[in-house]
């Protein structure tokens, strides 16, 4: 098992390994890649033509069809989808339903995973125990989160149901799902149970990687606590913070799976959010040019994401 | 002839004979089996056990042709039969519903199954279904197995109140209420409305009992937008029964859901198509003999029971294939289109499937099964006044792809979720749904 | 002892939902439907798993689900492996593009890729394929794992293989001889994350896989609530079995895969 100091697998490897073999090596690294740079890449780039720039192109010429896989129809359309969904208050309902999934989740995730990391971050036996079973929903499949979650919300066996009217936070007798105001929320508390034990880890690790010596400065000049939270931890984490916020939002805001299966976007579409929308349209209402266009603009909105990310970082490595 | 001679003469004549013999047997064996595919969509063990032995032994009565079964549910049928008529290789034969008989001949990859059903004798067929699949003076598929739907009730809890059977709207409700008792953990009515295929079929029976069409029987003309008032009066009443007498959960209920509902006795009547009493013989079985069955009613209590209601229905298709392939099809299902065979079949469900064919119905296979003999009289009123009257969304007059996709786009059930929870009137709603299904439309019926 | 309650409170949290998971697949029908619903146990019972494993096609869809998954880590860690190693060691005009390009797959939503990728995988005849549905889960796991692997060769210093060079070997030769062997436990983590998250997949999965022979673990579940005949403790069961595979293979992995995070994290 390799050991993280990576010294001691120094030179023995290299000289074992030499079978003496005198040639002459164009030597070191050069500033340019070399053929067997590109060689290395090659997997990566034939992924990258083959299933990303390919599907993306011919998505983007589907949005300009009217499309019908029914029919098998296909004409062309220019912006017209795209002009109508900017028009139909289904995809804004979608898409603002799609930003407080994505926005609850992620904060709630993050403050969670925060104080996950901080309780986990310190001295005890089982820590690492306790770590990984904390890491357990972040793998569990989206099937069975769904299946229980919605079992456990159930409006007669229900036994988060059965707490929750016990403290007067649902009516008796009937599931969060089946009501407007709360059928979000709910989804949005799976959402987090699901994604709080990335942004744990992450924050872990960082919370580990905070030298010592600034704790103790700060504690003999007197600082408490909360002070050293502030002006200590806050800063440390703020960069990390922006790069969770980054990834967990586009992680979010494009995942169907569990939000599908939790509610299928009902009741009365308070949690049907853009990537449920796209699936309707296109396997429910076979329109694939249309689900096309709300995909397109779906990838635009992650775009801004990522241009506001760079913009207020700078573009410094993910 | 010198005997040396006739020897010569024995020997070549059985040479002759035995290379014959050799040749008309190998010729046998060269002609090669025909082989057919069948897929069904009815995918559980019970029912798949039953077709492979019947298509079993069809195979050993005609050693010529091969058939393979292959199941498909319902929730990936539309991705896997497009695909594979894409590529030219529809399966030969199809047990489907409805809606997919409509996509297939969309598609024009059937052949009509007439003279099938002319052999067996037409009228011995319930005639709904025919109609449905029946266009352009052809019939498309063949019905196999009839769904129903109606409302299934406690008459235990009827007969303690001293309730009869509601023949109207206004009857119903009164009646649901009467059973209402949430502090004591029942309801009066599960109104199951769940978003995905539930919430179309509850709102469809209350629709077609009030005679609300999406195309008219008729004039088999498109008809919603001329029907939006009596389709507003179903909603309202359907929401009103809702609110008065359904677990409020149930607007998110599915199949699984009211059916549990009913069986663990929290709800004294509800909507259902007969499965639960499966559910019961397993679950709850000293519920078998409280379980009563009666039509959903219409408006009006002079028409009772009304002459429309929310069915379905499996039926078997054949693809246009080389001859001797759609042949061997035909054969299948004239095997399978016996009395017995029908029964059979439909009792791997019993209860929740009815054979649609008059002499099947009543064959003893039939009538002999246990839980057949035990709703015997619901049964024979089922067949009597509910499957001659039912509809389904789009079918009402023959076959059309607006059926599958009325299913697929949770329209229906959309609209009574926002009258409920949105505050949408119900002719905003009646409204909305029409709309959407003009979009539908438009692409069909250019 | 505060944090002790903090540490208590959040087990609870994360651990609840599959206690109650597999507990209720170990209840007999009858307290199944208890109002109010009862935390502990009463009698146990394995007639759910046994309805599971002998009546219902959940083997053949664990088949399925491994021969994808793994096929899938297989084919994502090749090309992440070389890319992570090519990003990390070589540089390139407009590298910086590449790597914001390749971790733009990560930005798409699936359903972006559906429409193309079935239509494509349709005109190919690959629906219902192992194949199909191998290629659409490459499309997120690679990113993954790509951006993980990065993070792990980043923390592998260069000197190592400049003297195995020095030494004689090729470029690809101490790739081979020196990189591989100190990150192979950090690649099959990687690659085993991968296998999870193509494991859990629904999407793509449901769209690209219709017939019996080929659909996978969470389509099977899927199906089991559609049917006519819904049964909570099969369910259950069902959910279990799915699930145990998959944190049985984390718990194994997991101190790499945290080892990969933050080695991100720290790199930022």
């Amino acid at each position: 098992m390799p050991s993280d100091t990576t010294e001691s697998a120094v030179q023995q490897p290299g000289r074992a390994a030499l079978g003496a073999r005198p040639r002459v090596r164009r030597g070191g690294w050069s500033p340019n890649g070399g053929r067997l740079g590109v060689l290395f890449l090659l997997p990566t780039l034939a992924f990258l033509v083959v299933l990303v720039a390919y599907p993306v192109a011919y998505n983007v010429y589907l949005s300009f069809q009217d499309y019908n896989y029914l029919l098998g129809t296909s004409r062309f359309v220019g912006l017209q989808h795209y002009v109508q969904l900017l028009h139909d208050p289904v995809f804004w309902r979608s898409l603002g339903n799609n930003l407080v999934w994505t926005f609850g989740g992620v904060g709630g995730q993050l403050l969670l995973g925060l104080a996950a990391a901080m309780l986990l971050d310190g001295p005890g036996r089982g820590m690492a125990l306790v770590r990984t079973l904390l890491l357990i929903p972040y793998v569990v499949p989206a099937i069975a989160t769904a299946i229980t979650w919605r079992w456990m919300f159930n409006d007669f066996y229900g036994i988060l149901s059965f707490l929750l009217t016990g403290v007067g936070l649902l009516p008796a007798q009937t599931s969060p799902f089946a009501s407007v105001e709360l059928a979000m929320p709910a989804a949005i508390c799976v959402g987090i149970w699901r994604g709080f034990p990335f942004a744990m880890i992450v924050y872990w690790a960082t919370l580990r990687g905070i030298p010592t010596e600034e704790y103790e400065a700060a504690r003999v000049d007197g600082a408490g606590g909360w002070q050293e939270f502030w002006s200590i931890t806050l800063p440390h984490l703020k960069h990390i913070t922006l790069v969770l916020v980054v990834l967990r939002t586009l992680w979010m805001f494009n995942y169907f799976d569990l939000l599908y299966l939790l509610t299928k976007g009902g009741p009365a579409g308070a949690t049907q959010h853009l990537p449920i929308l796209v699936y309707i349209t296109s396997f429910g209402l076979f329109r694939f040019g249309e689900a096309a266009a709300i995909a397109g603009l779906m990838a635009v909105t992650a775009g801004l994401i990522i241009v506001l990310y760079v913009k207020v970082h700078g573009p410094g490595e993910l | 002839m010198t005997t040396r001679q006739r020897r010569q003469l024995r020997m070549c004549l059985l040479t002759s004979a035995v290379a014959v013999a050799f040749l008309a047997g190998s010729v046998s064996v060269v002609v090669a089996a025909t082989e057919i595919t069948l897929w069904t969509m009815r995918t559980v063990e019970a029912q798949m056990a039953n077709l492979r032995e019947d298509v079993g032994e069809f195979e050993k009565q005609h050693p010529d042709i091969k058939v393979t079964i292959e199941a498909v549910p319902f929730n990936v049928v539309y991705p896997k039969l497009a695909a594979a008529i894409q590529a030219g290789t529809p399966p030969n034969l199809f047990n489907n519903i409805e809606a997919m008989v409509a996509f297939m001949h969309t598609k024009g990859v059937l052949e009509p199954v007439d003279d099938v059903i002319d052999g067996l004798g037409r009228e011995q067929f319930t005639k709904k279904y025919l109609e449905w699949v029946t266009v352009g003076a052809k019939t498309w598929g063949i019905p196999d197995w009839a769904l129903h739907q109606a409302v299934y009730y406690r008459k235990d809890l009827f007969a303690q109140k001293k309730l009869s059977v509601p023949k109207s709207w206004r009857e119903l409700l009164d009646v649901a209420k009467a059973l209402n008792n949430p502090k004591d953990g029942m309801y009066g009515m599960g109104v199951p409305l769940g978003r995905e295929f539930v919430g179309q079929q509850t709102f469809g029976e209350v629709m077609y009992s009030a005679g609300a069409y999406v195309y008219d029987p008729v004039t088999r003309k498109y008809a919603f937008d001329k029907n939006k008032d009596r389709a507003a009066r179903a909603l309202t009443f359907l929401v009103e029964l809702y609110k008065a007498s359904s677990p409020p959960a149930s607007i998110d209920w599915s199949w699984g859901e009211y059916r549990t509902a009913f069986v663990k006795e929290k709800v004294a009547m509800t909507f259902e198509w007969g499965a639960v009493v499966g559910q019961a013989s397993t679950e709850n079985a000293a519920l078998l003999d409280k379980i009563g069955i009666f039509p959903f009613p219409g408006p009006d209590a002079s028409d009772y029971p009304p002459k429309g209601n929310f069915g379905g229905a499996y039926f078997f298709t054949v693809s246009k294939a080389d001859p001797a392939k759609v042949e061997a099809s035909k054969k299948l299902l004239r095997f399978l289109w016996t009395p017995d065979r029908l029964a059979k079949r439909a009792n791997t469900r019993p209860v929740f499937a009815i054979p649609p064919v008059k002499t099947a119905f009543e064959s003893a296979t039939y009538q002999n099964h246990p839980m057949v003999k035990r709703f015997a009289p619901e049964l024979r009123m089922i067949f009597r006044d509910v499957m001659p009257y039912e509809q389904r969304h789009g079918l009402e007059a023959g076959l059309s792809p607006l059926a599958g996709q009325i299913e697929s786009s949770y329209v229906f059930a959309d609209a009574v979720q926002n009258v409920i929870l949105r505050n949408w009137t119900p002719e905003r709603a009646v409204d909305w749904i029409d709309s959407q299904l003009q979009v539908m439309r438009a692409y069909f019926e250019k | 002892m505060l944090r002790w309650a903090g540490l208590l409170g959040l087990l609870v949290f994360a651990l609840f939902p599959c206690y109650w998971m597999v507990v209720s697949s170990l209840r007999p029908q009858a307290e199944l439907f208890t109002v109010p619903p009862r935390l502990l146990p009463g009698t146990l019972t394995t007639e759910w798993y046994a309805v599971v494993l002998r009546t219902t096609r959940m083997p053949r869809y664990f088949l399925n689900s491994a021969v994808i998954s793994t096929a899938s880590m297989i084919v994502s860690l090749t090309i992440a492996t070389l890319g992570a190693y090519g990003l990390t060691r070589f540089r390139y005009a407009g590298q910086r593009v590449l790597l914001l390009t390749a971790l733009t797959s990560y930005v798409l939503p699936p359903v972006l890729l559906l429409l193309p990728l079935y239509l494509t995988l349709g005109g190919l005849g690959l629906i219902n394929s192992y194949a199909g549905v191998i290629v659409a889960h490459v499309t997120f796991t690679a990113p993954f794992c790509l951006w993980l692997l990065r993070s792990f060769f980043k923390t592998i210093p260069v000197d190592l293989e400049e003297a195995a060079m020095v030494d004689g070997n090729s470029r690809f030769g101490a790739f081979v001889r020196i990189v591989l062997p100190l990150t192979l436990s950090g690649i099959l983590s990687t690659g085993l994350f991968g296998f999870i998250l193509s494991w859990n997949e629904y999407l793509f999965a449901s769209v690209l896989l219709t017939g019996e022979a080929r659909k996978t673990v969470p389509i099977g579940i899927a199906e089991f609530i559609v049917q006519f005949d819904i049964r909570w403790g099969e369910v259950m069961a069902a959910s279990s079995l799915a699930t145990m595979p998959v944190i049985v293979l984390f718990s194994l992995i997991q101190r790499h895969f945290v080892r990969g995070l933050m080695a991100g994290a720290i790199k930022g």
